[in-house]
């Protein structure tokens, strides 16, 4: 039944094909101007903030195919990028080092996330909830409001590796997306979250060593997201303790719309990535039609239900749990 | 996983990347600005930018712009903003309307200067900017349209200084990181410097949350129990009915900013004696007249214009009262 | 005639699970329905208890046609089904679950009394002595089962549709059930029972039907046929149900080290002291009714739960396991009794279920997909495992199947001491059949295997030594060669044995 799997990402790519040509049409300009949507400028524009939710949502995907649920991912964003700003910015650091840090940030997150599901043996909404207020609280401590200008630091016109900016956020989202689906399919340890996310207790039984599975699961969580957030302090020039604030929710949305399932075992790390992108057309397109503005999240949410219950249709094709 | 989807889903990553390419790089001239050649059917977009939708005073300018929008009957307004003040949330706004291509954009600045830049990329790419409320002046924007905040804190300190006698403490209240906001603290600053008994002994910050004023006052007078004035630079402790009512207004003047309701009932009851009026509506509506006349080629004779503010003391509440409702409901 | 099939037919996608099945049950008899899993007899079902449409044919229930949409409708019909699996909340009351989906409620709100004293009325018909407000979870998985029963009796059904009741019973309880099931009889409820114990068949039934491969064999009169005259009827050729000996102890000989051992070992509140020996080539069997701790036994050897006391020891050497993953390193694997609970993996594909032990433990980074494909075809055809492929999931396999499925994934990674914790619990004859030859083939070749099973046939036909389990502790060795199900019994109980 591969071919229901491939059926799953197929979709999320119908949908986000369907929806750029409503979107097209939707706001085709009158004869002579140019297209306000379907532009190669507000095409980057897309990827370029969708990513930060991609980057992020690649790892809530794997934790989510396991069974479990990160909340934290707003937080660690947000955290990350203050500790690179202030190692950056007020401390003085060279720029790699600052990120590095901001990049152990995540492994720490991970690792405490880790330590209260695998060995405290937390359940993972309480846990990740804690880590939440936990990192988010740091943030504000070390911050005490301010914020710091990153964008003033770095040298004009700066190309990390030769690329411009803009493209950095969505080059690094899809190398995660392509890496990270590459793991999930082809090596054992994809194969040992995809078990414990469908029956814990079999994978168990057969074999699998579950601890450390579910461990990396969180530590991989929480360096995407500390990678989502130093992104996000590169490309918005501040790193700032109440970034990202409420982002887990359109993360974890992100990968259910890919396809992932919240009772594990099923999902996608590629289509958590179609899923950013379906919500980032959407972000991007409201606001230009006129009095939509309000309706921004409304819109969201009616949309998850429709292709959650869409993709439940297709499954129940197969006679499956 | 399966090959042929790799392989797809690097062709459609590929594919977006090569139009961006193509087309433009980031900061390439767009379309030069367009005359008025255009047949009268089509609609000019403007977006108007408020600096979060969650604050009330911007609401006026919303209905100034929309009115003024439907007069014209050419003018589509795009209104949007950060749900609550966020300059990065905000910069991404604007970005999006210049990819977007709108036609013009009028935007109160969170942060002047962090929105320079985006500001400059709007105008070479064709797009005019204008300011209202919160200028950003180190950008290429046409004009700003707003109270001169630096007169206008002058005006409020002056009033404070005549409504105290020149003497006793006082307390100030604005909000840090806003950059209109500071300058009207400099001009109150500026002014009460020339009354030698007036001492300022504290300035709160709010940080945008009009529910804390009451907090606020309420240490303060705690602190300072003879305090001979409070005076805000914005107008939170007027934007809710029991930020003052434990002010005794016999010992404690309030001098404040902006008129919006129930401001003008609380000036009656007379716990506010002076209320400095913006010009709400105006914001949207000047925004959209300025935008069209720059669209049709005629350009503002300045860059800063100032709206001016309404002093509204209980002399002139009344007349200043009718005079907004015309403009709410239209002329 | 109360319960009447008319050529009913059904196909799930490629499958033809019935083909034209006609028989009819008779108003007030005892009525039996055999056939080995896949034979069609759990699609019958649902499609009586109106979870399944039949595509073809005609069910006529008391001369009307019955076609029910739903199971509240067979419900309302009267057809009370008892099911298999456990369905169960486990944190509700025994009088919640009784009423679960019918409750009793007065101006619209729960009748907790009403509901209370209907619960102790059909307890009480069923001798069971269970406290009405007692939680299910607490209940022993044979009280469970009753429960099931009791829930379809709660509400006046005319024909009480039961599909494997007896699998967690002891004979005692088996007992029980029987002569409830007889009372009913007695009062007019017609009995339709679905189960794969023959001497259960011959004991309550007054017809047999037989299916086979999804067509009707015969329908036959219990009086008239016996034992293998069914078992023919089912698998369509005679099958040796005696003791074969495993060829290893024959031929070979016990030296050195015992593959497998427990020294004294114990986990407080299931088990206390257990000292065995598992020998290469020899088959160990371990008896015992249900609450012996036979299960926690396995599962504690296996390292899922640390012993309070005592130690185990592989080879002669002592060995901690801190988890399945060590046991299974160190060769010594575990079919355990609930198969969709603690084994498959419904999410993937037969073949990722197949292959995950060896792969997993193996070590390698990387998925072979070629060679476990290949390796995955091959054990399906070892086994003869009836599935669509290796890309069908697991939840398209009958019991015995899925069984097959469980004990090959474990074979694949070449173990040295095979733990079996009721095999052919729920298995159609011919799978078990089967199975028990691989078991024996395999300690033929020097694997040391330890089987529990609470199904004295089987243990005796298996196990070349029998150990007893009582209320946790060893009673007593048996040798398979001259064991009968009385000794057994009686080590087993204490007592003289009544079957």
């Amino acid at each position: 039944m591969k071919q229901l799997r491939a059926i799953r990402e197929l979709s999320t790519i119908a949908i986000l094909i369907a929806e750029v040509l409503f979107f097209a049409w939707y706001l085709s300009p009158e004869a002579g101007r140019a297209h306000p949507f379907l532009n190669a400028e507000n095409a980057l524009l897309i990827l370029k903030y969708s990513s930060i939710y991609g980057i992020a949502a690649v790892g809530a995907a794997v934790v989510i195919i396991s069974g479990g649920i990160d909340l934290a991912p707003g937080a660690v964003i947000a955290l990350a990028g203050v500790v690179t700003g202030q190692l950056y910015v007020v401390d003085g650091w060279a720029l790699m080092p600052s990120l590095a840090a901001g990049l152990l940030i995540g492994v720490a997150s991970g690792l405490l996330t880790s330590l209260l599901v695998v060995i405290v043996k937390l359940p993972p909404f309480i846990a990740t909830l804690g880590v939440m207020g936990i990192t988010r609280g740091i943030a504000f401590i070390i911050t005490e409001g301010r914020y710091y200008d990153v964008s003033g630091r770095l040298p004009p016109g700066w190309r990390p590796m030769g690329v411009p900016i803009d493209w950095l956020a969505p080059i690094v989202m899809f190398v995660m997306a392509v890496i990270f689906q590459i793991l999930m399919t082809r090596f054992q340890w994809g194969r040992s979250v995809f078990s414990i996310g469908g029956n814990e207790t079999a994978a168990l039984f057969s074999g699998i060593a579950i601890g450390r599975v579910k461990a990396s699961v969180y530590v991989i969580s929480g360096v995407l997201a500390s990678l989502a957030g130093i992104v996000l302090v590169l490309v918005q020039g501040q790193g700032k303790a109440d970034l990202a604030t409420g982002y887990e929710l359109d993360i974890i949305a992100s990968a259910v719309v890919g396809g992932a399932s919240l009772a594990g075992g099923r999902g996608s790390v590629m289509g958590a990535v179609l899923g950013t992108l379906i919500f980032g057309v959407l972000r991007n397109a409201l606001p230009q039609i006129p009095g939509a503005t309000f309706y921004d999240r409304l819109i969201v949410g009616v949309v998850v239900i429709i292709i959650v219950v869409a993709d439940q249709l297709l499954l129940r094709r197969s006679p499956k749990s | 996983m399966n090959r042929a989807r790799l392989v797809v889903l690097s062709l459609l990553f590929a594919a977006g990347c090569g139009a961006g390419a193509a087309g433009c790089s980031i900061g390439c001239p767009g379309p030069p600005p367009r005359t008025d050649a255009a047949p009268a059917a089509r609609k000019m977009r403007f977006a108007i930018i408020p600096k979060a939708l969650d604050i009330p005073v911007f609401n006026y300018a919303k209905i100034g712009a929309d009115r003024a929008a439907k007069e014209y009957g050419d003018v589509e307004v795009l209104w949007n903003a950060p749900v609550t003040a966020d300059q990065l949330k905000q910069k991404e706004i604007l970005e999006s309307y210049i990819t977007q291509r709108v036609d013009g954009i009028a935007i109160s600045s969170l942060n002047g200067e962090f929105l320079a830049e985006t500001i400059n990329r709007a105008m070479d790419a064709g797009i005019p900017v204008i300011t209202w409320d919160s200028d950003a002046p180190t950008s290429k924007r046409i004009a700003f349209y707003g109270v001169d905040d630096l007169a206008s804190g002058r005006i409020l300190g002056e009033q404070a200084i005549k409504l105290t006698g020149g003497k006793g403490k006082v307390a100030l209240i604005t909000s840090f990181g806003a950059t209109n906001l500071q300058n009207r603290l400099n001009g109150v600053k500026e002014a009460l410097a020339k009354a030698p008994g007036i001492q300022i002994v504290e300035t709160y910050d709010i940080k945008e949350d009009t529910i804390r004023a009451a907090e606020i006052i309420a240490t303060g007078s705690r602190r300072y129990p003879d305090l001979a004035a409070w005076i805000s630079v914005g107008g939170w402790p007027v934007f809710t009915r029991n930020a003052l009512a434990n002010i005794d207004p016999s010992k404690t003047k309030v001098i404040c900013f902006d008129t919006i309701s129930p401001a003008l009932d609380i000036l009656r009851e007379g716990k506010v004696q002076v209320l400095l009026g913006q010009k709400y509506f105006g914001w949207g509506s000047e925004s959209v007249r300025l935008l069209r006349d720059i669209k049709q080629g005629k350009n503002p004779p300045s860059p800063i214009i100032d709206s001016g503010v309404d002093v509204v003391t209980k002399e002139n509440v009344d007349a200043y009262e009718q005079q907004w409702k015309k403009m709410e409901i239209g002329k | 005639m109360s319960l009447r099939f008319e050529r009913i037919d059904k196909s799930f996608g490629a499958v033809h699970a019935l083909r034209g099945v006609s028989f009819d049950v008779a108003e007030g008899e005892a009525h039996a329905l055999v056939g080995e899993n896949g034979a069609g007899k759990s699609t019958l079902l649902k499609i009586l208890a109106g979870l399944v449409r039949a595509d073809r044919g005609e069910m006529r229930w008391q001369g009307k046609p019955f076609a029910p949409s739903s199971p509240r409708e067979a419900i309302e019909h009267g057809i009370g089904m008892v099911y298999q699996e456990m369905l169960c909340l486990p944190n509700l009351s025994v009088s919640a679950n009784i009423f679960c989906g019918r409750e009793i409620t007065r101006l619209g709100r729960l009748d907790e009394a009403a509901m209370r004293s209907r619960t102790q009325q059909v307890l009480d018909r069923l001798s069971l002595k269970i406290d009405p407000d007692a939680l299910a979870e607490s209940l022993s998985a044979a009280h469970r089962q009753l429960l099931q029963v009791a829930r379809a009796l709660a509400f006046d059904c005319r024909i009480l549709v039961l599909d494997e009741p007896t699998t967690a019973l002891t004979d005692a309880e088996a007992d029980h059930l029987f002569a409830v099931l007889r009372e009913l009889k007695k009062g007019g409820t017609t009995i339709l029972y679905v189960s794969h114990r023959l001497p259960e068949v011959f004991r309550l039934c007054d017809r047999i039907t037989v299916l086979r491969d999804g067509s009707l064999v015969d329908t036959f009169t219990t009086a008239h046929v016996n034992t293998n005259d069914i078992v023919k009827a089912m698998v369509g050729r005679e099958l040796g149900v005696r003791r074969r000996p495993s060829g290893f102890v024959e031929t070979g000989s016990k030296t050195g080290e015992p593959r497998l051992s427990t020294n004294r070992l114990s986990r407080s509140g299931y088990f206390h002291g257990v000292s065995l020996s598992v020998w290469r080539g020899e088959i160990t069997g371990i008896f015992g009714l249900v609450g012996s701790g036979r299960s926690e036994l396995l599962e504690t050897i296996f390292g899922l739960h640390r012993p309070t006391a005592g130690e185990i020891c592989v080879d002669g050497a002592p060995v901690t396991f801190r988890s399945p993953r060590d046991a299974a390193r160190a060769g010594i694997v575990l079919v355990p009794e609930e198969r969709h609970r603690q084994s498959l993996l419904f999410n993937l594909d037969l073949r990722h279920n197949l292959v995950i032990p060896k792969g997993t433990l193996a070590g390698n980074a990387l998925i072979n997909s070629r060679d476990e494909r290949r390796d995955a075809d091959r054990i399906l055809g070892d086994w003869r495992i009836k599935a669509a492929g290796i890309d069908a999931f697991p939840d398209s396999l009958s019991g015995g199947n899925q069984q097959k499925v469980v004990v090959a994934k474990w074979m694949a990674t070449s173990p040295r001491v095979l733990l079996l914790d009721e095999p052919t619990k729920g298995v159609d004859v011919g799978a078990k059949f089967e199975i028990h030859e691989v078991i024996r083939a395999q300690a033929g070749e020097g694997l040391a295997v330890l089987v529990v099973s609470s199904d004295l046939p089987e243990i005796l036909s298996l196990a070349d030594r029998i150990l007893v389990m009582k209320e946790g502790e060893l009673q007593g060795e048996l040798d398979g060669a001259t064991a009968t199900e009385e000794s057994v019994m009686r080590l087993a109980t204490h007592d003289a044995v009544s079957v």
